[in-house]
């Protein structure tokens, strides 16, 4: 029981607590955002199922398993960062467009914080290491949806060219987390899970240093543009 | 406080819908024998039956109350929607309420029939959509969003 409340506030720390401790250095926190952020996801929970699942049968049935992870990946990819980008022609305020992120990415967390208190009250088994893993995988991947909401609600590098690049490196962390899972045995593999999860840290840790300064600079230039 | 009244109203709407379809879920919510046999074949892990069932047992209890939320925020949402077709298409405010609420329908509804779900499903979608639209409707009537900016401005100036 004590571990499986210490769980519960590992993943709730890492995957929410952290992340908005790290965006209030920079940004105010604002509600209004973070609700917006996670009614996204939940439109995405209805509209990505469906574009995932539909042409299942007929990619791998005619190109394999490795062609639909791929697919899959650049759909959730392309949705998410289109959706995000859409309630970002509302929302131009890069600190802002920081919590809008969070809260999609701790809409997401707390789903998986959800799942693993009904798996512990139903008393399911569950591995120690991996729900430590999934903690910090919440953690990135907060961070990460922060990040790239902040990055697209910038003036710079264009609209399109972000939107393309965003959508291709979320579709290239999912695409290595299928193929980690389907084909390197991520769940029984400790240099597998090392190799996935220090890869994703790579690829966000950059990121946010980008949102960082993008904020930085919004915050200069003290020019709110929304009520 | 809402951001305006657009977002406000499809939050109510929202609310309302959630209502609506979290009452039928409890109401219409099968046995957990019955899911189970439904899941057992999606489960790869050798795990007890008991400790399936209690598992899916709080699911199922929870799963009115999460999709009230979900409708919740997806109203507060299709509230921005709302606003931005108000703002673009030149219909009246009721028009285009149910404009927004027949979007939510599609949104609810399709993702269903296109993956074959069950007819139950599909069929309180499409009521938990029919309710936004009402509701988001009566509300565009008695509640105009289009005078909610105004109206803070107005009462902070009194102040």
């Amino acid at each position: 029981m004590l571990i499986a409340i210490s769980l519960l506030i590992a993943l709730l720390v890492m995957g929410l607590g952290l992340p908005a401790l790290i965006l209030a250095r920079y940004s105010r926190p604002s509600l209004i955002p973070v609700l917006l952020g996670a009614a996204l996801l939940a439109l995405t929970l209805i509209i990505q199922p469906p574009i995932q699942r539909l042409p299942r049968d007929v990619i791998t049935g005619f190109a394999g398993q490795l062609p639909y992870i791929l697919y899959a990946a650049l759909a959730s990819g392309f949705l998410q960062e289109g959706l995000k980008l859409m309630a970002l022609t509302r929302y131009r305020d890069s600190l802002k467009a920081s919590w809008l992120g969070y809260g999609f990415g701790a809409g997401e967390a707390l789903l998986v914080t959800l799942n693993f208190v009904v798996t512990a009250l139903a008393g399911l088994p569950y591995n120690t290491v991996f729900v430590i893993v999934g903690a910090y995988e919440r953690f990135i991947t907060t961070l990460y949806h922060s990040a790239s909401a902040v990055i697209l609600s910038s003036s710079r590098w264009g609209t399109l060219p972000k939107y393309v690049g965003l959508s291709l490196i979320h579709s290239l962390m999912n695409f290595s987390a299928g193929v980690a899972i389907r084909y390197f045995n991520l769940f029984g593999s400790a240099i597998t899970m090392a190799a996935l999860y220090g890869a994703l840290t790579a690829v966000v840790l950059p990121l946010l240093a980008i949102s960082l300064g993008v904020m930085a600079d919004w915050r200069r230039a003290g020019t709110s543009v929304m009520g | 406080m809402a951001e305006s009244g657009y977002v406000r109203n499809g939050l109510i709407a929202g609310g309302v819908s959630g209502a609506l379809t979290a009452a039928i879920t409890y109401l219409t919510l099968p046995p957990v024998e019955a899911v189970l046999r439904e899941v057992k074949g999606f489960v790869s892990m050798p795990l007890p039956e008991e400790v399936l069932k209690a598992y899916l047992s709080i699911g199922l209890a929870v799963s009115g109350v999460i999709a009230f939320i979900l409708l919740l925020l997806l109203g507060a949402l299709l509230g921005l929607l709302h606003e931005f077709l108000d703002k673009r298409l030149g219909l009246s405010v009721v028009a285009t309420a149910v404009i927004t609420g027949l979007a939510l329908t599609a949104v609810l509804t399709l993702p269903n029939i296109a993956l074959h779900g069950s007819l139950l499903k599909t069929l309180t979608n499409a009521a938990s959509g029919a309710a936004y639209t009402a509701a988001l409707a009566a509300l565009a009537r008695l509640a105009n969003p289009r005078g909610y900016r105004e109206d803070i401005l107005r009462s902070s100036e009194v102040y």
